[in-house]
């Protein structure tokens, strides 16, 4: 009876040991996550710059590190370095406001590249008035890719983030849908993908390119991403150089000098902001935008408020 | 305030009449690369009434707006005895009331108003900067050299039996390499009979990540015919990454330290105490 | 003479411990309603949230406002059995294990109304994986839980002693709860040592649920005043939305309460005097929120910013403007005002007002979250006709009800199978009495 009851009461202990045990060791190992996290975040990232062709022997190291390790190694190639961004750039574009005719045409290209649905925009042409006795103009909108961020401050994992070159990316396999950042976003820069995206045929079996972030995914952000795709390969943003009215300019304000989309023509950066009184967008919210503005001065065509200038 | 603005407009055509509007003398023998003619001095119409009419007006009819100082008619002999050098300069750089026109007409279209200009002009014939016909452009050679301080140079030459000859009157324009294009970089210049044209780059120009620039020399009236060349020269403008310090928007593991501890010693906490809970009530069989 | 009150008070306080068919088709009600919002959000999951009226300016709708009035309600355990018992109110003892209840399901369904929000809810994982520190929603995940858990040994702990007590006494299908509740008392004999440690234990964690109460609400605040939106972007939302959670907290009790009281029969131990000083008690946390109210509109209505301006105009005069006058005065203002008098502090009076009350909570959660994202600073332009109206779907508001029956459910379940009131703290007043 002794035997039993001892017995009764050590595997009542041991039970009640392993809850304890597993109770404490949850909460204790939330916390030490926390704090080892960001050591071991600085190992992988160092890890995983210097990849290369010894990719075997660095995966099983990552593989035995953590589990944390593991998922972060299920990044493609094109997520790493879309992640990373170009070394030593820091891209500025320039819209000037007197040549906007809304047009239009830089929605369209955006909306083709980035597989949008029509009521859906990376860069909106907006149509403003600021007072009811100053004119009416058009500005084109797209992402002011802020060097202080208000999206990416709240985005719970890190699935939208600032790389070196100033751009803000979002990455859709990571987000999680829960549109923190179009609630922050001052600019109104953001699209959810409410139900199935406008992905085209062939883009069923592409990879997904976080710098183009095609294909589109149901239930994920996206943004303008400043076509970082084709900025790789040299190339103007698509909304830039389907501009037939020279309205954007684009470049890297490392090297002082933007490129005119529709005329190709490259001015020095500096100049041109000094000489047209350039501004930028809300600036008094301390976003520091990527995006400047020249104002909508002198300009050369008619303005009708009432027409939709579609057709230059 | 009428008495002010009187004294304003009176100082100021003082100011612009003591100081005259000199040209540089070597500004002063600048000409176009291309003769004009019909379709140069329409196009130049077009420009003049777009920038210069609403000061100017009519050329000839002396219907000009009453500033002071007189923007005056330009068709006078005051304008016409000017050289097309001139012209350019105080097109292009403007003075007191006379805005500057260096960012809004382009090199060609503020020729292409001095040729409008010109045809009320009796008796002007136009020097142009006329190529050798009898060259072509696969014959020349163009290289560009450092100079002494901010000048490069750029020389065209070409084969003739065997030696080396200077060629005159290539328009040049010099461009340094940016990402999406080619930065203009000073005025364009036609070759003198050294063969020679000299070309002042601002020294802070951003150089690449090495400390070069990469120039390219392009001739206006010979098509397609370049040069490209590497120098070391200008800023080397390494800034450091947009993404590196720690700050809220950051990404994770470039958190501010104060929220990392902040966090870490939350969860600590939280952790600890409900531990210490447990571990208590674990121990209450014990309490007899 | 002492035993036989002793054993009438058990008796009473756990004969509603039972499986009655009443319960049962209660619960089986609940169990069918929930099967239905399931299905809507079986369709949201397949379809996306298209089949919501949420778009790319109100991006967050009911399901937000829901969740901050979840959090909201889940408060009211830190003040009954946290401020008010360890201030020496003795009268909320009985009522603390309600508060108590509410709390843990609140809170525990407060984290799936954020997961019915979500675009991507299969990738919840990532918040561990990738969590990100700076994010205000992992503060919240983070204080949320550790609420839930504080709140949960909060209600176990002072429970313990009724477990012992109660182990033993079921018969028939309930058998199995006498083990249960065997194994829950941990070894619990009611020794003198073993009744300090519990007291020490309870008074420990009603201090530490401090701290972590204050911070879910406020940390919850913070994922609206932590943008530049005008109508979030306000310093006093902390203690804006505490002050207004103790109301919807009260207002929840007062009903749970009520209901319990009638189907419990528990007359005897939730008197008159406690609906009297509930509505004392909400009397002061209702001027204390109506106090905060009067901060949040009429400061910026004197800064006047353009972005403020039609925010408050939408609110006062616009499109908002019937629900937040409702809101404010039929829902607050006036049930404040009618808790001046002892008449209403009565019990079927305070169960009314209690229900305007809650209501007007959830509204007036509506209202801060939906109007500011309708103005944002630049133009809605070149949309379809949807982004310029959020209009709420069916499915939708299945799905926000989804976690409503829940919570209902928790509360009938731990009320069902856990005493109430809490034996042993009635037994020890009872001697208490006696002797003196």
């Amino acid at each position: 009876m002794s035997e039993k009851k001892s017995k009764k009461t050590s595997r009542r202990k041991f039970l009640s040991d392993l809850g304890l045990l597993g109770a404490s060791s949850v909460a204790g190992g939330l916390a030490l996550y926390a704090g080892n996290r960001f050591e071991s975040e600085k190992k992988k990232s160092k890890k995983i710059l210097a990849l290369t062709s010894e990719y075997k022997v660095i995966q099983v190291e990552e593989e035995a590190a953590s589990s944390i390790a593991k998922s972060e190694q299920e990044m493609t190639d094109l997520t790493k370095r879309g992640r990373v961004g170009l070394n030593g750039r820091r891209w500025v574009m320039v819209i000037d406001l007197s040549k906007c005719r809304n047009a239009r045409k830089c929605m369209d290209a955006c909306q083709a590249a980035h597989r949008l649905h029509p009521d859906q925009h990376h860069i909106n042409v907006l149509q403003m008035k600021d007072t009811e006795n100053t004119a009416s103009y058009f500005m084109p909108k797209p992402c002011q890719h802020c060097d202080n961020p208000p999206c990416t401050a709240v985005c719970p994992v890190d699935a939208t983030f600032k790389r070196q070159d100033g751009i803000v990316l979002i990455d859709n396999e990571r987000c999680i849908g829960c549109r923190f950042c179009i609630a922050a976003c001052p600019y109104s820069a953001r699209v959810f993908q409410w139900g199935e995206p406008n992905n085209r045929a062939e883009d069923k079996d592409m990879e997904y390119d976080i710098e183009q972030n095609v294909p589109q995914k149901k239930g994920t952000i996206s943004k303008c991403v400043f076509s970082a795709d084709l900025l790789r390969e040299g190339e103007l943003p698509s909304c830039v150089s389907a501009c037939p009215n020279g309205v954007y300019y684009f470049g890297d304000e490392n090297e002082d000098a933007v490129t005119n989309g529709t005329t190709k023509e490259t001015v020095k950066l500096s100049k041109l902001l000094k000489d047209s009184g350039a501004y930028t967008l809300k600036e008094e919210l301390g976003t520091k935008p990527r995006v400047y503005y020249l104002p909508a001065k002198n300009r050369l065509f008619d303005f009708d408020e009432n027409k939709d200038n579609h057709k230059v | 305030m009428r008495i002010l603005f009187t004294l304003l407009t009176l100082s100021l055509s003082l100011i612009s009449l003591a100081e005259g509007w000199t040209v540089p003398e070597d500004k002063k023998e600048k000409n176009a690369h291309f003769k004009f003619d019909k379709t140069s001095e329409e196009s130049g119409k077009e420009l003049y009434y777009k920038n210069c009419f609403s000061c100017h007006g009519d050329v000839g009819k002396n219907n000009y707006v009453k500033l002071n100082p007189d923007p005056g008619d330009l068709s006078t002999s005051e304008v016409a005895k000017q050289t097309d050098g001139e012209l350019y300069y105080k097109l292009k750089k403007g003075k007191g009331l006379m805005p500057s026109f260096e960012n809004s007409i382009s090199s060609d279209d503020r020729w292409k108003i001095i040729a409008y200009i010109r045809t009320f002009h009796i008796g002007y014939s136009q020097i142009v900067e006329l190529k050798d016909e009898t060259i072509s452009k696969d014959q020349i050679a163009l290289k560009i050299t450092k100079l002494e301080g901010d000048k490069f140079q750029v020389t065209a030459t070409k084969e003739l039996n065997g030696k080396t000859v200077k060629v005159k009157s290539v328009e040049l324009e010099l461009y340094v390499k940016r990402y999406f294009g080619q930065l203009l970089v000073d005025e364009s210049k036609a070759t003198n009979s050294e063969g020679k044209a000299i070309f002042s780059i601002e020294k802070n120009i951003p150089a690449n990540q090495e400390g070069k620039i990469t120039l390219i020399a392009k001739a206006l009236n010979y098509e397609n015919l370049k040069a490209l060349q590497e120098f070391e020269y200008g800023f080397k403008n390494i800034q450091p990454p947009l993404n590196q310090e720690r700050a809220l928007w950051n990404t994770v593991d470039k958190a501010p330290i104060w929220l990392i501890l902040g966090f870490s010693f939350g969860l600590l906490a939280i952790g600890a105490f409900i531990g210490f809970i447990l571990l208590q009530l674990k121990n209450l069989r014990k309490q007899k | 003479m002492e035993n036989l009150n002793r054993e009438k008070i058990i008796s009473d306080l756990s004969s509603h411990i039972n499986l009655n068919k009443k319960f049962l088709g209660w619960m089986g009600l609940l169990t069918i309603l929930l099967l239905i919002c399931l299905g809507a959000y079986y369709q949201q999951l397949t379809q996306g949230l298209q089949v919501t009226g949420l778009n790319d300016y109100v991006s967050w709708g009911i399901y937000l406002s829901n969740f901050v009035f979840f959090v909201a309600a889940s408060l009211i355990g830190m003040l009954m059995s946290s401020v008010l018992i360890l201030s020496g109110q003795h009268w909320a003892k009985p009522i603390s294990r309600i508060a108590e209840v509410i709390a843990v399901a609140f809170s525990a369904i407060a984290g799936l109304v954020i997961v019915s929000d979500m675009g991507m809810p299969q990738r919840l994982h990532h918040v561990i994986l990738y969590g990100r520190i700076q994010s205000p929603i992992l503060w919240d995940i983070t204080v949320v839980n550790a609420y839930l858990l504080f709140s949960l040994l909060l209600f176990y702990v002072p429970l313990i002693p009724d477990l012992h007590i109660l182990s033993g006494r079921f018969s028939g299908k309930l058998q199995i709860l006498n083990k249960i509740f065997k194994v829950g008392s941990l070894g619990y004999q009611g020794t003198e040592k073993q009744k300090k440690t519990i007291a020490r234990l309870t008074r420990l964690l009603s201090y530490g649920i401090l701290p972590l109460a204050f911070g879910i609400h406020t940390v919850t605040s913070w994922i609206f005043a932590s943008t530049t939106r005008s109508g979030w972007h306000s310093t006093i939302f902390g203690p804006y939305f505490i002050s207004g959670a103790f109301v919807a907290g009260v207002a929840a009790v007062v009903i749970v309460m009520t209901v319990v009281r009638k189907t419990h029969k528990l007359d005897q131990y939730l008197k008159d005097s406690h609906y009297d000083k509930l509505g004392k008690l909400l009397l002061v946390v209702s001027m204390l929120y109506i106090y905060f109210n009067i901060n949040e509109y009429l400061v910026p209505l004197y800064g006047n910013k353009k972005a403020d301006a039609h925010h408050l105009h939408e609110l006062f005069a616009g499109k908002h403007a019937f629900m937040f006058w409702f809101t404010q005065i039929g829902c607050l203002l006036i049930p404040a005002l009618l808790m001046f008098f002892k008449r209403f502090r009565k019990i079927k009076p305070l169960f009314l007002i209690s229900i305007f009350v809650i209501v007007g909570a959830w509204l007036k959660r509506y209202l801060i979250v939906i109007p500011t994202q309708e103005h944002p600073y630049l133009p809605i332009q070149n949309v379809t006709e949807k982004a310029l109206n959020y209009q709420i779907t069916l499915e939708e508001a299945l799905v926000s009800i989804a976690p409503i029956i829940l919570v209902i459910m928790i509360i009938s379940v731990l009320l069902k199978f856990f005493p109430v009131v809490p034996i042993e703290e009635s037994l020890e007043e009872v001697e208490n009495h006696a002797k003196n």
